[in-house]
C-alpha cells in the first residue's frame, strides 16, 4: 500500500524559531482550557472584574512606579521643591560607582581619573592641578553583594522549615489548636522587642556564645566582622519570616482532600514518601507564590537590619557593611532622591529577571 | 494576531502617556506654585522702620483670629506646660486658636516636614534644627522673620502684652544660630529659624572619688590627658577608663573649633576636614585611646551610654548633654559638674543644640502674625525659666537666668538636685558659658558631614580603618549627600 | 504382569528412573489420569503466618507503632524546639515591660526583672488613650480590609478562571508592582493625596459633603484597598478549585458570578480569613503612613504612631519598659482575634461537589 503522500505547509517549517517573538506571543494569547470561554465575551467581564483593583492601582501604584522612573534620570533632583537639572544617566553611574565627585561636587567619569595604589585614592588630573575624586561604592561592595547573601541563604532555609513546621502542626492531634497559635506569635511581636532580644542572645556574654563555647566576642556589636553579623541577621530574618509562611502553608494544607492521603496509606506509603510525592506536589501552588514573593521581598530586605543592628555598620560607622540595597536607597531619599531612584530602578531590573527565571523554571513543578 | 497585539501595546502607550502628562503637569504645577512663595512675604510684613502708616498687615489686637497649627517634638511628660502657655496666651488673645501635634522624634518631624513642603500641607510654625531648616530654606519654604523682629508694631521688645523684653535679652550666640544660612553655596541674609530651648555639654566627674584622691578638676585638654595618665597609675583604677564622651560628632567638631581646624563651611567648598591638623589631633585621640584613657559611645560595647558606665563607675568623667542630665545622677556618690576641657583657655567654645522654631511660607499673613506672637510669648523670661525647670533644657534668655521661677523653689536632692546644679552652674556669669556657645554652619549636607564625623572617630579607634582611609571615606559620603 | 526379559530391562529402567527421581511410565500415566481433586485440608489447628522480608505481621505490626510513636515524639520535640524558639522574644517583651528603664538601659541584662514594675501598665492605662486611637485603628483596618477583600475576590476570579487578552501581560506588570520598595512610592502618594480635589489639607476648611476628619481617614484606607500581594495568593487558591465544579455549575446554569461567590468564595474560605487577620494586622502595625497624612490632629491617629510617640523622655529617649507594656495591651487583642479565627481556617473543606 502506497502511502498518501500529504503535502506540509512548508512555511510553518523553514521559519527560524525566535525566542523572543515567541515569548510575547505567549504573553499575549489566552490558552485553551477547557469549558473556559476564549471568545469575545469574557473580555469586557474580566477587564470589569479587574476595573477596581486596576484604577486604584494606576493611581497609588503605577503613577509612583513611573515618578520613581523618571527621577532615576533626572540630575540632582530635589523632591521638597521638585526642581531637577535636566536628563543625566549619572545617577545610574554613581550608584554603580563609575561616576565621580571631587571636593567641589563636580561629576568626573572614573575612566578619567588616575587610581593611586599608595594612598589607595583616585584622582582626576585638570588643567587646575591634582584632584581627588570620590566613588561611592557602598552598592556594588556591601549593599549587592549582602541582599544577594541574604535572599538567597534565608528564603529556602525559612522555606524549608516552615513547610516542615506546617506539615508537622498538620499531622499532630493533641496541642495542635496550642501549637497553631504559637507559631503565629513572631507576627504580633513588636518590631523593636525583637530587636532587643536578639541583641542579647547575640551579646557579648550572649547564650549564642555561651552554649557554643566562643568566648566574649560581639555579633552585631562594633568590630563585629561582617559574617558573623550576617549569620545573627539571616537567623533573625528567617525568625520573622516564619509566622506568615506557617499560615499560608497551614490554610493550603487544608485544601488537599483526604483521599490522597487514604489512597497513599493503601498504598503502603511512608510517612517521608507521602510527604514527598502527596502533600508537597499538592500543595505546589502556595509553594510557588511563597517563593516568588519570598524572594521578592528579601530582595527588598531593610527592616530587619535596622531592628537588628540599627545601623547599617558593625564597625563603629565607618564602612557600611551591613547595607542592603533598599537601606542605601532609603538613605539616599534624604540626600539625593536620583541615587535612590536609580538604585531602586536596578534593583526592579534584577527582581524581574529574576523571577521571571523563576516562573521558567517552576512551570513544570507546579499542580494546579 | 498582530491586530490584536498592537491595539493592546497602543492602550498601554495610552496610558503610560497619560500617566507621564499627569506628572508634568503636577510637577509643573508645583514648580510654578514654589516660585510665588519663595519670596518672602513682601506684600504684608511691614517695612523695617518706616513709619508705621506705610505697614497695611494684620495688627496684633487682641480680637486677631487666627487658627496656628504647631509640630513639635515634645513628649506626653512635658506636654501640660506647653498646654498651660497656651492657655495663658488665649487669655490675652482669646481668638488666636493653637493646633499642637507630636510628632515623635526629629527625624520624623524632618521627614514629615519634608513631605509636607512639596504637598503644600506645612504648618504655621514648627520645631526645626538648622540643619533642617537649611534643607527647607533651599526650597524656599520657610519666612524671613527680620521685618517681624524689627516691626515697630509687635516686633522684638514690643510688649503686646506678652511681657517681651527685647532682643538684645536673648543669649546673642543662641541668636546668631538662626541668621547665618546659605543656600547652594552663597549666603542668605536674614534670620530664619529663631531660638526655643537650648542644651549644651558639660562635664560630670565622680566629686567623691575626685575628693578622696585629691585630683583637681581638668581644664584643659593636655591637663585631662596628664589626668588621665595619674588616675591609671593609682592604686585600685588600672581597669577604669578615665575619661568619658558621649557623642563623638561632637568632640570632633568641638576639638575642631575650639583649635580653629577648618570643618565645613556654608559657602565655597562645603567640607574642609580634610587637612593635616584634624588627621593630627584625630591620631593623638587614637594614642590615648589605644592607652584606655577614654571611652565613648561608638566605642562601647552595646553602643552603651558614657552617663551609663559613668554612674556605674567604670567612667570617673562623662562629658554629656544636659539634656541627659538625670542619668548622670546616682545615688552611690556625688556627682560634680565643670566645663569641658578646652584648647585655649581664653577662647573657650562649647557645643551648642536644642530645637529652634520655624516659620512656613503657605500660611497666611494673619496666621504668620499670630504665630509670631505665640512664639514671642513662650519665650518671654518667665515662660522660658518655667520651661528650663521643667525640661532641663537652658532658656534662651539671659534674664530667665535670675527669674524666681529659676532660681527658687527648686528640688536640690536627687537627679533634680543635680539639675539645679547645671542650671546654677549654666547661669553663673563667672563661668560665662552663654558666650561660649559656637555654631557650625547649616547648609544641605551639614547633618550628614556630623554623622560622618561620629563615624570617622569609630573607625579610627575601634582600628578598622586608618585615619586617612577613615577621613576619605567621610569625605565621600558628605560630597555624594550635598 | 509381563514375561521375565520385559520386565528385567523395566526393572532396570525403573531403578534408574527411581534413582533419578524420574517417574516410570506407569507412574506417568497414573499421574495424568490421577489428577487429584482438590483435597481439603484441614486448617482448624493451622495458624497462617504471613512474611514479608523474614519478619511476621506482628513483628511488623510492632515496628509500625513504634515507628508511628518515635515518628510523633521527633514531631513534638522539633515543634516544641522551634516554639520554644518562636516565644523567646514574647516573654522578653513581657519582662521588659516589667523593668524600670534604668534597668533596661544597663549594661548586663537580666532575665527576669528585678523589680517587677506592674506601675508601667498603670501609667499606660492612665496617660494612653485607647479608645480613640485602637477605636481609630479598627475602623481603618476594617473598612481596608473589607475593600481589599472585594477588590482581591474580583481581580483573583478574573485571573484565574476568567480568559481575556493581555491576562499574562497585566499578570506581569502587576507582579512587577510588588518590586519596588515602598519608601520611593510614599512621598509621591503624598502629594496625590494632598492634591484631591474634594478636600484641602487646610486647618480643615473642605468644600463639599465630606468632613475633614472623614477625609483623612479616607486618604488613610482608600491607597490600600488593593494587594497585589493578596491577589496573587488568592489566585493561586482559586486555581486549585477543579475545572469539573465549574463545569457542573455550568450545567446547571449558574452564571460566572453566583458560581464565584457561591462555589469558589466558600472553598477559599482558609485563604479569605487569612487574608483578613493579615491585612488587619497590616493597619495595626502600619506606621509611615498615618504619620505623614494625620499631621495636624493627634486624635485621629493610629495605635502604633500613638505608642511610639508617647513615652518618651524629654530628650527624645524612649523609655521602653512603659512602650513595650503599652504594646502588649495592643498585641492582646491581635493574638485573641487570631485564636477565634483559627478555628475557621483550619477547618478544612471538603470536596464534596465531586463524584468520582
Amino acid at each position: 500500500m502506497t502511502p498518501e503522500t500529504t503535502t506540509v505547509n512548508n512555511s510553518q517549517t523553514t521559519k527560524k524559531a525566535n525566542p523572543i517573538k515567541a515569548f510575547f506571543k505567549r504573553l499575549f494569547t489566552p490558552k485553551e482550557r477547557i469549558g473556559a470561554d476564549a471568545g469575545e465575551k469574557n473580555n469586557w467581564k474580566a477587564w470589569l472584574y479587574l476595573a477596581p483593583s486596576l484604577i486604584l492601582l494606576a493611581v497609588f501604584t503605577f503613577y509612583p512606579l513611573i515618578n520613581t522612573i523618571v527621577i532615576a534620570f533626572l540630575k540632582n533632583y530635589d523632591y521638597t521643591s521638585q526642581v531637577s537639572e535636566g536628563f543625566t544617566m549619572d545617577n545610574f553611574g554613581v550608584v554603580l560607582g563609575l561616576v565621580g565627585k571631587t571636593g567641589g561636587s563636580d561629576i568626573v567619569y572614573k575612566w578619567q581619573c588616575i587610581y593611586n595604589s599608595v594612598t589607595k585614592t583616585w584622582s582626576y588630573v585638570s588643567g587646575a592641578g591634582s584632584v581627588q575624586v570620590y566613588f561611592q561604592t557602598d552598592v556594588i561592595n556591601y549593599a549587592l553583594p549582602n541582599t544577594l547573601i541574604i535572599t538567597f541563604v534565608t528564603v529556602p532555609v525559612s522555606i524549608i522549615v516552615s513547610l516542615l513546621i506546617s506539615i508537622g502542626l498538620n499531622s499532630i492531634k493533641a496541642f495542635k489548636k496550642l501549637f497553631q497559635t504559637i507559631f503565629f506569635v513572631p507576627y504580633v511581636t513588636n518590631a523593636i522587642a525583637v530587636g532587643m532580644v536578639f541583641a542579647v542572645l547575640f551579646d557579648y556574654q550572649g547564650i549564642i556564645n555561651f552554649i557554643f563555647n566562643l568566648g566574649a566576642a560581639p555579633w552585631v556589636d562594633q568590630a563585629a566582622p561582617t559574617w558573623k553579623a550576617m549569620i545573627a541577621l539571616c537567623i533573625y530574618i528567617v525568625w520573622h519570616s516564619l509566622p506568615f509562611k506557617i499560615l499560608i502553608f497551614l490554610s493550603g494544607l487544608q485544601n488537599i482532600d483526604k483521599q490522597y492521603y487514604d489512597a497513599a496509606k493503601i498504598d503502603c506509603a511512608g510517612k517521608w514518601k507521602t510527604m514527598m510525592n502527596v502533600t508537597v506536589p499538592l500543595l505546589s501552588p502556595q509553594i510557588l507564590y511563597i517563593m516568588i514573593t519570598s524572594f521578592i521581598a528579601s530582595f527588598k530586605e531593610y527592616t530587619s537590619v535596622v531592628g537588628l543592628i540599627g545601623m547599617p555598620s558593625t564597625d563603629g560607622g565607618g564602612t557600611k557593611n551591613m547595607y542592603t540595597v533598599v537601606y542605601y536607597i532609603y538613605d539616599q531619599i534624604k540626600g539625593n532622591v536620583g541615587y535612590g531612584a536609580a538604585a531602586a530602578v536596578l534593583l526592579f531590573i534584577i527582581i524581574m529577571i529574576f523571577t521571571a527565571v523563576q516562573f521558567q523554571v517552576s512551570k513544570k513543578r507546579v499542580y494546579y | 494576531m498582530s491586530y490584536k497585539k498592537s491595539k493592546l501595546i497602543s492602550t498601554m502607550l495610552a496610558m503610560a502617556g497619560l500617566t507621564m502628562v499627569a506628572t508634568c503637569l503636577g510637577s509643573c504645577d508645583n514648580a510654578s506654585s514654589q516660585g510665588s512663595s519663595s519670596e518672602p512675604v513682601s506684600s504684608s510684613a511691614p517695612v523695617s522702620t518706616a513709619a508705621s502708616s506705610s505697614y497695611d498687615g494684620p495688627l496684633p489686637t487682641n480680637d486677631l483670629t487666627a487658627d496656628i497649627t504647631f509640630w513639635h517634638t515634645i513628649g506626653k511628660t512635658n506636654l501640660d506646660a506647653l498646654n498651660t502657655m497656651i492657655t495663658e496666651f488665649n487669655k490675652v488673645y482669646p481668638n488666636i486658636s493653637i493646633t499642637t501635634t507630636s510628632q515623635g522624634g526629629y527625624d520624623t518631624l524632618k521627614d514629615t516636614i519634608s513631605n509636607a513642603i512639596p504637598a503644600g500641607t506645612t504648618p504655621t510654625m514648627a520645631y526645626c534644627y538648622p540643619d533642617h531648616v537649611a534643607e527647607y530654606l533651599a526650597a524656599g519654604a520657610v519666612t524671613k522673620m527680620d521685618a517681624y523682629i524689627d516691626s515697630p508694631l509687635f516686633g522684638l521688645g514690643v510688649d503686646n502684652g506678652l511681657g517681651d523684653q527685647g532682643k538684645e535679652d536673648f543669649i546673642q550666640t543662641y541668636w546668631n544660630e538662626g541668621n547665618q544660612y546659605s543656600v547652594n553655596g552663597v549666603a542668605t541674609e536674614g534670620v530664619y529659624s529663631l531660638p526655643f530651648s537650648k542644651s549644651t555639654e558639660v562635664m560630670f566627674y565622680n566629686k567623691t572619688a575626685f575628693d578622696k584622691n585629691g585630683w583637681q578638676v581638668p581644664t584643659t585638654w593636655d591637663g585631662l590627658w596628664s589626668l588621665c595618665g595619674t588616675i591609671k597609675s593609682t592604686a585600685g583604677y588600672e581597669t577604669v577608663n578615665p575619661f568619658g564622651y558621649d557623642s563623638d560628632a561632637n568632640w570632633f567638631i568641638t576639638m575642631s573649633e575650639q583649635q580653629k581646624i577648618p570643618y565645613t563651611s556654608g559657602t565655597g567648598d562645603h567640607f574642609l576636614f580634610q587637612n593635616a591638623e584634624a588627621k593630627a589631633m584625630v591620631a593623638k585621640l587614637k594614642t590615648n585611646y589605644d592607652l584606655g584613657y577614654w571611652k565613648s559611645q561608638k566605642t562601647s560595647a552595646n553602643g552603651a551610654y558614657t552617663s551609663t558606665q559613668f554612674t556605674a563607675q567604670s567612667l570617673l568623667m562623662s562629658v554629656g548633654s544636659t539634656g541627659g542630665t538625670t542619668y548622670n545622677y546616682t545615688e552611690a556618690f556625688e556627682t560634680g559638674v565643670a566645663a569641658i576641657p578646652q584648647a585655649d583657655l581664653d577662647e573657650g567654645k562649647v557645643i551648642m543644640q536644642g530645637p529652634s522654631v520655624c516659620f512656613f511660607n503657605r500660611a497666611t499673613a494673619t496666621e504668620k502674625l499670630a504665630s509670631w506672637l505665640f512664639y514671642k510669648f513662650i519665650t518671654n523670661t518667665k515662660n522660658s525659666a518655667v520651661w528650663s525647670v521643667l525640661t532641663g533644657y537652658n532658656p534662651v534668655r539671659t534674664s530667665s537666668f535670675t527669674d524666681d521661677v529659676y532660681t527658687t523653689g527648686r528640688e536640690t536632692s536627687g537627679s533634680k538636685g543635680l539639675v539645679k546644679k547645671v542650671a546654677d552652674f549654666l547661669a553663673d556669669p563667672a563661668v560665662g558659658y552663654s558666650d561660649m556657645y559656637y555654631t557650625s554652619p547649616a547648609f544641605k549636607g551639614s547633618s550628614t558631614a556630623r554623622v560622618e564625623m561620629g563615624n570617622l572617630m569609630g573607625a579610627v579607634m575601634l582600628g578598622t580603618k586608618d585615619v586617612d582611609t577613615a577621613f576619605s571615606d567621610a569625605m565621600s559620603n558628605c560630597v555624594f549627600a550635598s | 504382569m509381563e514375561n521375565g526379559n520385559k520386565t528385567q530391562t523395566t526393572d532396570t529402567r525403573n531403578f534408574l528412573q527411581r534413582l533419578f527421581r524420574m517417574k516410570t511410565a506407569q507412574e506417568k500415566q497414573a499421574d495424568r489420569e490421577n489428577v487429584p481433586s482438590y483435597k481439603s485440608i484441614n486448617t482448624s489447628g493451622m495458624t497462617l503466618v504471613i512474611k514479608e522480608g523474614r519478619a511476621n505481621v506482628q513483628q511488623l505490626e510492632t515496628i509500625q507503632k513504634v515507628g508511628h510513636i518515635v515518628g510523633t515524639i521527633l514531631v513534638y520535640a522539633f515543634l516544641v524546639f522551634m516554639a520554644l524558639i518562636v516565644l523567646f522574644p514574647f516573654y522578653w517583651m513581657v519582662i521588659t515591660s516589667l523593668k524600670s528603664t534604668t534597668e533596661i538601659r544597663s549594661l548586663h541584662q537580666t532575665f527576669f526583672p528585678t523589680n517587677v514594675l506592674w506601675s508601667n501598665y498603670i501609667t499606660v492605662f492612665n496617660s494612653f488613650d485607647f479608645t480613640t486611637y485602637v477605636g481609630n485603628t479598627l475602623v481603618v483596618g476594617i473598612i481596608s480590609t473589607l475593600g481589599t477583600l472585594v477588590t482581591t475576590i474580583f481581580a483573583a476570579f478574573a485571573f484565574a478562571r476568567l480568559n481575556f487578552r493581555g491576562k499574562d501581560a497585566i499578570f506581569a506588570i502587576l507582579l512587577a508592582t510588588m518590586m519596588i520598595p515602598g519608601e520611593m512610592m510614599v512621598i509621591t502618594n503624598y502629594i496625590t493625596v494632598s492634591r484631591l480635589p474634594w478636600y484641602e489639607f487646610g486647618i480643615g476648611k473642605v468644600d463639599g459633603w465630606l468632613t475633614y476628619k472623614d477625609s483623612v481617614f479616607a486618604s488613610m484606607i482608600i491607597p490600600f484597598w488593593v494587594s497585589v500581594f493578596y491577589i496573587y495568593l488568592l489566585r493561586q487558591n482559586f486555581k486549585q478549585i477543579p475545572n469539573e465544579l465549574y463545569l457542573a455549575a455550568k450545567v446547571d446554569g449558574k452564571s460566572d458570578w453566583q458560581y464565584l461567590w457561591k462555589v469558589m468564595v466558600p472553598l477559599a474560605a482558609p485563604t479569605l480569613i487569612s487574608i483578613f487577620i493579615l491585612k488587619l494586622m497590616g493597619a495595626w502595625n502600619s506606621y509611615v503612613w498615618p504619620q505623614l497624612v494625620t499631621t495636624n490632629n493627634e486624635s485621629w491617629r493610629l495605635v502604633t504612631n500613638a505608642l511610639r510617640g508617647s513615652f518618651t523622655t524629654t530628650s527624645g529617649e524612649p523609655q521602653y519598659g512603659i512602650q513595650m507594656a503599652a504594646t502588649i495591651l495592643v498585641t492582646v487583642p491581635l493574638l485573641l482575634l487570631f485564636i477565634f479565627f483559627r478555628k475557621y481556617i483550619m477547618r478544612g473543606v471538603g470536596r464534596a461537589g465531586i463524584k468520582g
